[in-house]
């Protein structure tokens, strides 16, 4: 059989099955260690291929490694060319993120913001960004891994039960908690 | 945003909207949660945002202290002044492309690959202090080298590339010296770190014909492709 751990970050099919088993267990160490190592290689190639400066390669590779570590988590990838597709995730971001620039030159860009004042965003501002991580960090540990886990990765209840040991309805009922828990940190120090 | 997180608060969104501003909150925790530890993990490598810090041509630095953030820092803010200064007619594009290959060009740290004299002492602590980022120091080590190889040379060359103020002059005068020596060591390392810094000083056509020379082996010559980018941006 031919060795294609070269194309799989150094990885064999049983190495990387077990960094999948432990990304669903909420151990990321291997993974961190594999993408670590594999981080320049990912920044050069886009600044060499795409020109991209030091800088938007640095976030464009970050950005690929957190949408591969979901991916990854969701099942979406499979052992076979994981470098290919990695490189190819990250040239895909960057080519987004010149759309996005490319789309809104500055003058344009002020106009727009102008223009939006009573469009409802969809995304947090900054502020609303430092108000959620205070929150978030009121909840315990395990609520927020719990809400991670089910909301961020996408793990089903029963999945996140086993992780836990604990039984689903249980689950249920404390994932209910530390949502409530978060919304009412939220609004304790967010005000409108 | 404000919009549903008021409703959101007053418990007047559907089921649907509710389970959908809650996603997008812990989205845009556990994103930044993320963005944060791989900062921080990276930064332990070596590993930075800033081009100037990752510029830093060493590999396995593991140990990263506040002094020599603090030499990265002041060293980019420098490297960007020395750019600025030397913009001149040199396009931009040219100039960012130097510059990104002199961050992507980690280039290994010194060992003795080839030729040798006696003068180990001062080889060990240059070594050293190319390896801790310390230019200056290795310079003076270099520099007290009575005979040296030409691979200590062509660390010198870096040494002064990659100091906290560099000095472009002195860095082409030991690349080009390497050049003219007649060993056949390290002639293309210097020779490509030699137009990166011409580009930087604005003497495109020497740079041009330097990244020439780097063409001669075809494709497959070593930086045949980054020279050939260069040569489109000139």
């Amino acid at each position: 059989m031919a060795d294609n751990t070269i194309q799989n970050f150094g990885l064999k099919q049983t190495t990387f099955s077990d960094m999948l088993n432990a990304l669903q267990q909420g151990d990321e160490s291997l993974f961190e260690h594999v993408f670590v190592k594999h981080f320049s290689d990912c920044r050069s190639y886009l600044m060499r291929e795409c020109d991209a400066s030091a800088e938007d390669a640095y976030d464009m590779t970050v950005e690929t490694i957190i949408s591969f570590r979901k991916r990854l988590i969701e099942g979406k990838i499979e052992y076979g060319n994981l470098r290919y597709y990695f490189t190819k995730m990250a040239k895909d971001n960057y080519l987004k993120l010149l759309e996005r620039n490319k789309r809104m030159p500055v003058s344009e860009f002020v106009l727009n913001e102008a223009d939006r004042e009573d469009e409802p965003s969809q995304e947090f501002d900054n502020d609303q960004l430092q108000y959620l991580e205070k929150a978030w960090a009121k909840l315990n540990p395990d609520c927020q891994k719990l809400l991670r886990s089910h909301i961020y990765d996408g793990m089903q209840l029963k999945q996140v039960a086993l992780m836990l040991n604990e039984n689903e309805a249980n689950i249920r009922k404390r994932k209910e908690r530390c949502m409530d828990k978060l919304k009412s940190s939220f609004f304790d120090i967010y005000t409108d | 945003m404000k919009q549903f997180l008021t409703k959101y608060k007053n418990n007047e969104l559907s089921l649907t909207d509710t389970e959908g501003v809650e996603k997008k909150m812990i989205e845009a925790i556990v994103e930044r949660e993320q963005q944060q530890k791989w900062a921080t993990l990276l930064a332990a490598e070596g590993i930075h945002k800033s081009s100037a810090e990752t510029a830093q041509p060493l590999k396995g630095a593991r140990t990263i202290n506040m002094w020599r953030y603090a030499v990265g820092l002041a060293a980019s803010f420098l490297l960007v002044a020395v750019v600025w200064q030397n913009m001149g007619t040199t396009s931009k594009t040219a100039l960012q492309l130097a510059d990104n290959y002199m961050t992507t060009d980690r280039f290994e740290s010194p060992s003795v690959r080839m030729g040798t004299n006696e003068d180990t002492k001062n080889w060990d602590e240059a070594k050293n202090a190319y390896r801790d980022a310390q230019f200056e120091k290795a310079i003076t080590s270099i520099g007290a080298i009575p005979n040296p190889t030409t691979e200590q040379l062509f660390y010198l060359g870096l040494s002064y590339l990659y100091q906290k103020e560099p000095d472009l002059e002195k860095a082409a005068f030991y690349f080009t010296s390497n050049l003219e020596r007649r060993d056949g060591n390290f002639k293309d390392e210097s020779r490509w770190f030699l137009a990166l810094t011409l580009i930087k000083m604005n003497k495109k056509e020497e740079a041009k014909s330097i990244l020439q020379q780097l063409l001669r082996m075809g494709e497959n010559g070593w930086k045949s492709k980054e020279a050939k980018k260069l040569l489109e941006k000139l």
